[in-house]
């Protein structure tokens, strides 16, 4: 009895010591510098053996670095690097997207990268997109790939319509006569226009190019009202073509993408890696396939007088807490503009490198139809979000407003007043 | 009055050793007590005591600066003013009732015919369990295809059937998507609701039913009058489990609609989750939890006490 005892605590202790006890850490010398890289891309199967090769050749040029490379799913992204960072343990590099600089800079997690790049690098970016991560006179991120949304259109579905499929529509009149005809002439099952009215936070990335291009500018620059002439005019147009039908309801980006790809969508707003997405959901777009059957261009204009469109865009950023900013910097460099990267991963993932001069210097990578459509018309075109740090709260408010006006039938004039006042209270607090 | 030395060390060696100077037996309760305690004082009552701490604050993520205590201001914007949260509420106990309902209604009438002595019985028994091992995330990500209103099974069935003319947007419907999302955890739960009933049909007593048989009992009587009360410890338990459970689903709301559109499936748990990871308003969620937890334990303490007497 006495040595069963005994057993048992022994059994007990070991017990407690072994899965207890705090790990003891050990400081050991370190040969090398070890930076935490958290991105999505590795988490995604078209491009992670992509990533890994251009962070090995990173790692080949600079012997003394090694990239731990973190991947974390694109919808994750956000919450996992501002609860990193609030817990005192953020990666030191971050790829970045939308208001997450804004987000991570406002608290206080990123490092203000003018103090560690080039004056000539950061002079060699687009314009809008170096904007689209500056906070209050800090740049947060500078872009890695340029992925501003364009208007896309279906050039068979056009001819099959009668309409002329070299001639996508300029202004936002001329948009809503295309879509008429669409729907007139072609089978009930196909759309004219693909719009997000589902819940997620991408519908409200998707919608602002058809806000911007009224002229209106809510949110910017710490104006929330979202009752102007221009707003509403916006939101009409969302309630016109939901009460038309004229673009399918309640489906997802990810859903209205595999429609377009099926040619039940005639039009809609994506990146220029909707290339490889359109191929990868339809194999018979391999080749120049792609190019008769889809274009791209600039977002109809509703009264801004220019086309423009949102600076949705790939962009890295510094954690402020990192030990090396000078070698993180080096990375991000090559990450955006090396050789390596840009023959690679950018180019081939259907993006456009972020700086000017690749327009030149890899002049015969981009050279298609869409890559050009995207140096030369869409890239001047965009301009930065709406962004602060209570972005991704306002952000829930607008979106239901977008399903009320869209999904529900509420009256657009109540839903935006409704929409204000909200948002008024919010950025109050 | 201070404790002498003498008296703690009396103690400690009454409670730790005995008068042999061995480990005595409140040592060894204490020994094996200690790392359940300890696991659970870590892993529960710890984030519990800072969830109420927080909820009695302005606590947001984003502004770790400006945190201060704010009193029961959380607890008064909830219930006075956020419409959205009155929203939750509500379709919390629609989406727990009907799924309960639904899921065990299905589960017993399953579990009576799976009690027959029928052919390929327990291969049946077997396939009927399938859509409890699919995982939660799966079943959503099923129910998004299949409810899909362009390309799903469901609006193919039911044209096919002539049941319906045009495509309904199920996840895009304000008068559909909570049924939809409904009908899919009904599916995936009624097979735990028929495994646990038909363990339980299995142990009333044979010579019962034979008993009211001779008495004259039909199959309806022997049902109200032996098998029901026989399973009623069973059917306690699993339906306050699952209400339980179905008030803290999120997988399947959140993938399939994230609570839309227009709140017209946002549930507390999702509601929850948006306050504490979308705007990372961790005070307000943390208001929001406390508020649930509350209500779940009310729950459990009242129905529990009904089901007993």
């Amino acid at each position: 009895m006495r040595s069963a005892k005994t057993l048992l605590s022994a059994i007990v202790f070991l017990a407690l010591v072994t899965t207890l006890a705090v790990p003891i850490v050990t400081a050991r010398a370190q040969d090398k510098i070890v930076l935490r890289f958290a991105n999505w891309v590795s988490a995604e199967e078209a491009s992670r053996e992509r990533v890994e090769t251009v962070i090995a050749a990173f790692e080949a040029e600079n012997p003394g670095v090694t990239i731990e490379n973190i991947p974390i799913p694109f919808d994750q992204v956000r919450q996992q690097l501002i609860t990193m960072s609030a817990g005192g343990n953020p990666p030191d590099i971050m790829l970045l997207n939308g208001a997450w600089p804004f987000e991570l800079g406002g608290m206080g997690a990123l490092l203000d990268l003018n103090t560690v790049a080039p004056p000539e690098y950061l002079a060699d970016n687009w314009e809008g997109g170096l904007g689209a991560g500056t906070y209050e006179g800090k740049l947060y991120a500078v872009p890695q790939g340029m992925t501003p949304h364009g208007f896309w259109w279906n050039k068979k579905l056009f001819e099959q319509a009668g309409l002329d499929p070299e001639s996508p529509p300029r202004t936002m009149d001329e948009l809503n006569e295309v879509m008429a005809t669409l729907k007139a002439n072609l089978p009930d099952d196909v759309y004219a226009i693909g719009i997000d009215t589902s819940k997620v936070d991408y519908a409200l990335t998707g919608f602002w190019p058809w806000i911007l291009t009224t002229g209106a500018r809510p949110m910017y620059d710490g104006s929330y009202d979202f009752t102007t002439p221009e707003v509403v005019q916006a939101f009409d147009w969302l309630k016109m073509i939901a009460d038309e039908e004229y673009t399918p309801i309640g489906q997802q980006i990810k859903e209205e993408r595999e429609l377009m790809a099926k040619d039940r969508i005639a039009m809609k707003l994506d990146g220029p890696y909707f290339v490889g997405i359109l191929r990868s959901l339809n194999p018979d777009l391999e080749g120049d396939a792609f190019y008769e059957t889809f274009a791209v261009t600039t977002v109809p204009d509703g009264g801004n007088g220019t086309p423009v469109t949102l600076a949705d865009l790939h962009q890295i950023g510094i954690s402020a807490q990192t030990d090396h900013p000078d070698v993180a910097w080096k990375f991000i460099e090559f990450f955006c503009a090396s050789e390596v990267a840009v023959t690679e991963y950018t180019v081939p993932m259907g993006m456009i490198p972020p700086l000017k001069s690749a327009a030149d210097t890899y002049g015969d990578l981009l050279g298609d139809p869409v890559s050009q459509a995207y140096l030369n018309e869409i890239l001047p075109s965009m301009i930065g979000g709406p962004y602060d740090p209570q972005y991704g709260a306002a952000a829930q408010f607008v979106i239901q407003a977008m399903q009320e006006v869209a999904v529900a039938g509420f009256p657009v004039d109540a839903s935006l007043e409704s929409l204000t006042q909200t948002l008024q209270i919010l950025y109050q607090q | 009055m201070q404790p002498s030395a003498s008296l703690t060390r009396r103690l400690a060696h009454r409670i730790f050793l005995s008068r042999q100077g061995r480990v005595s037996d409140g040592m060894y309760a204490v020994m094996f007590l200690a790392p359940v305690l300890i696991i659970l004082v870590v892993v529960i009552f710890y984030p519990l005591g800072r969830v109420l701490a927080y909820s009695v604050t302005n606590a947001n993520l984003l502004f770790p600066d400006r945190e201060t205590y704010i009193g029961l201001d959380n607890f008064d914007f909830l219930i006075n003013q956020d419409q959205i949260f009155k929203t939750a509420v509500k379709n919390t106990l629609v989406f727990t009732l009907a799924s309960v309902a639904g899921g065990f209604s299905i589960g017993f009438m399953l579990a009576l015919i799976l009690n027959e002595k029928l052919p390929l019985r327990n291969v049946l028994r077997g396939v009927a369990l399938i859509p409890w091992v699919v995982p939660g995330v799966i079943v959503a990500l099923m129910t998004l295809y299949m409810f899909n209103g362009e390309v799903g099974v469901i609006n193919y069935t039911l044209r096919s059937f002539d049941l319906i003319d045009e495509n309904i947007p199920w996840f895009g419907s304000l008068d559909h998507a909570m049924w939809a999302v409904i009908v899919a955890n009904v599916w995936n739960q009624t097979p735990f609701y028929m495994l646990m009933l038909l363990a339980g049909l299995q142990t009333c007593p044979d010579d019962l039913m034979e008993a009211a048989k001779i008495d004259g009992a039909g199959s309806l009587a022997r049902f109200r009058y032996v098998t029901l009360p026989h399973l009623s410890k069973v059917i306690m338990i699993i339906t306050a489990l699952m209400v339980i459970w179905n008030f803290n689903n999120f997988d399947l709301i959140w993938t399939t609609t994230q609570g839309g559109p227009v709140n017209s499936t946002m549930v507390l748990s999702v509601y929850t989750y948006r306050q504490a990871f979308i705007s990372f308003q961790t005070g307000y969620a943390s208001a929001i939890a406390v508020l649930w937890l509350l209500g779940l334990l009310a729950f459990s303490y009242f129905y529990i006490r009904a089901m007993e007497s």
